[in-house]
């Protein structure tokens, strides 16, 4: 893999990574601030409180 | 043609007369634009010519945006979308000729205009009369496409960057067929109705289609 | 058909299918990503830039799967008015939008050696690029319209619309590139496809739908429990309920 395009390589892969992780993270964070807010409003949230 | 659209027709060319603007202050616009592209680029008369049908082109689909959001908000605003629902006559008919009277009060100015400006962009006779034709031909499709677009934003305070955003990239088929149809009246390896055609043709899809999903769009709103 | 429509059988069933299918995605992708950095051969005529092409073909997929999705969620919305239909609109909307950049950004990364320049008016690339711009109206138009209902039938019927156009837009931006550049740019044919490249690539594209569907999932959970929230928030607004309603975030 030593060849001047390795950067090129690794740079999308990066970006996709960042990109993928972001999305994933953004829609646990959501999730978990939803949650909170439902359960401060005493509802139910419809399922067991596992970690989403 | 039956009464209630015909009348219609009166009314929005009463309406668009009165508040006046719509169609001076397009040609206004598009002037404003071509004047301030040789700013940008320089004025080689070379180079200005080349690009001068696309930014023509350019220039009278965002002039024509400009006032499009207007097309239902008005009438929405008041109430009178309302009555034009509950008429015996469908909203899609109605739809189509609010587009007909929108184009013939704004566009049709631009496409009389466009080609004289072409004077200031070193453009040949012939070229002239290619970018007229093809934003005659061109033009509705944009009108219709942009309804859909003032549709869904109806509601909307400020809806008119929005509708931009997506009416924008709807009219990119024209763009591409209009410039290219206005190329080659200017002379170039393609036929001039090779595009012309498929213009046309957009322009027909367009009007056939767009006013289904405007109304759909307007129908729900009252819901 | 009505039983799958309600939100609560929704949630009762992502609860298992999420961490299935995230399971399926992290073994898919792990043993995709093996294929593709040890066993995966160098292309003789790109070298190893050729790597790039395992995640920018399934992504340029997922682009234009999730615009399926989006659009038969949008029927639904439409047609039966499931509110369930409008969570799956509402989410596939961020998620197509991210798959279409990391194609444009993986192609561009990948042009650049090949090219020579991080971006050509290729017929391909443009197309994304014009499908990357539909999303982000979208999103736009979601985010604008505040009454989830309304923004999700105007959603619906500007993702049809759109639906209808992009082959259009395909054909004309095809036509277009055919008459502004000469044959001579390389094009993007594509290297001939020996089945030990093609089995990696399978099998990234299945684990990228895979990571799809539980992102997918995972969003359209979040929107049923935000309008919810909504729900509840209006009706906890309305009594007048003094505990802790000023505390009360925007739920968006």
């Amino acid at each position: 893999m030593n060849n001047p395009h390795t950067t090129f390589i690794v740079a999308s892969y990066a970006i996709t990574a960042v990109a993928v992780l972001g999305t994933i993270a953004a829609i646990m964070l959501d999730y978990r601030r939803l949650r909170r807010a439902l359960e401060k409003l005493g509802a139910p949230v419809d399922q067991r409180a596992d970690e989403g | 043609m039956s009464g209630p659209l015909s009348s219609l027709v009166r009314r929005e060319i009463a309406i668009a007369r009165r508040i006046g603007g719509g169609g001076s202050m397009g040609v206004v616009f598009l002037l404003v634009l071509v004047t301030i592209v040789p700013f940008a680029i320089g004025p080689d008369l070379n180079l200005l010519r080349r690009i001068g049908p696309a930014i023509l082109w350019i220039a009278s689909l965002l002039a024509m945006l400009l006032g499009l959001d207007r097309l239902f908000q008005a009438d929405w605003e008041d109430g009178s979308l309302d009555q034009l629902q509950l008429g015996a006559t469908p909203l899609e008919a109605v739809v189509f000729v609010k587009c007909l009277a929108h184009w013939a009060t704004t566009a049709l100015p631009l496409v009389v205009a466009a080609p004289l400006m072409g004077l200031l962009m070193a453009q040949e006779p012939e070229s002239m009369l290619g970018i007229g034709v093809s934003l005659l031909v061109g033009s509705p499709a944009m009108t219709f496409i942009g309804a859909v677009g003032a549709a869904a934003t109806v509601s909307l305070r400020r809806g008119g960057l929005l509708m931009a955003l997506l009416v924008l990239p709807l009219c990119i088929p024209a763009l591409i067929f209009g410039v290219s149809a206005a190329n080659a009246a200017a002379g170039g390896t393609v036929p001039f109705l090779t595009p012309l055609a498929v213009l046309a043709a957009l322009t027909l899809a367009s009007g056939a289609l767009c006013p289904f999903a405007a109304a759909a769009l307007l129908r729900r709103l009252g819901e | 058909m009505l039983r799958y429509a309600n939100p609560s059988f929704v949630l009762r069933f992502v609860k298992p299918a999420i961490p299935i299918c995230a399971g399926l995605t992290a073994i898919l992708l792990a043993v995709g990503l093996y294929l593709v950095f040890f066993v995966a051969p160098a292309d003789y005529q790109q070298g190893e830039t050729v790597r790039i092409m395992y995640i920018h073909v399934p992504a340029a997929w997922l682009g234009m799967f999730a615009y399926m999705v989006m659009s038969s969620a949008a029927l639904g919305t439409l047609v039966w008015r499931h509110p369930v239909a409008d969570a799956a609109q509402k989410s596939a909307a961020p998620l197509g939008a991210m798959f279409t950049f990391v194609c444009l950004v993986t192609g561009s990364l990948w042009g650049k050696p090949m090219w020579g320049t991080y971006w050509v008016w290729d017929a391909r690339l443009t197309s994304m690029l014009v499908l990357l711009l539909i999303y982000l109206a979208l999103i736009a138009l979601w985010q604008t319209i505040e009454e989830p209902q309304r923004a999700a039938k105007a959603a619906a019927v500007m993702t049809l619309v759109g639906l209808v156009n992009i082959p259009i837009i395909k054909f004309s931006v095809d036509w277009w590139n055919t008459l502004h550049q000469p044959a001579s740019v390389f094009t993007t044919s594509g290297p001939a496809i020996y089945s030990s490249m093609l089995w990696p690539l399978l099998i990234m594209a299945v684990g990228a739908t895979f990571l799809f569907l539980t992102l997918h999932m995972m969003s359209i959970r979040n929107e049923i429990l935000r309008r919810r929230l909504d729900r509840l928030t209006h009706l906890a607004v309305a009594a007048g309920e003094a505990r802790g309603t000023a505390s009360f975030e925007p739920a968006r």
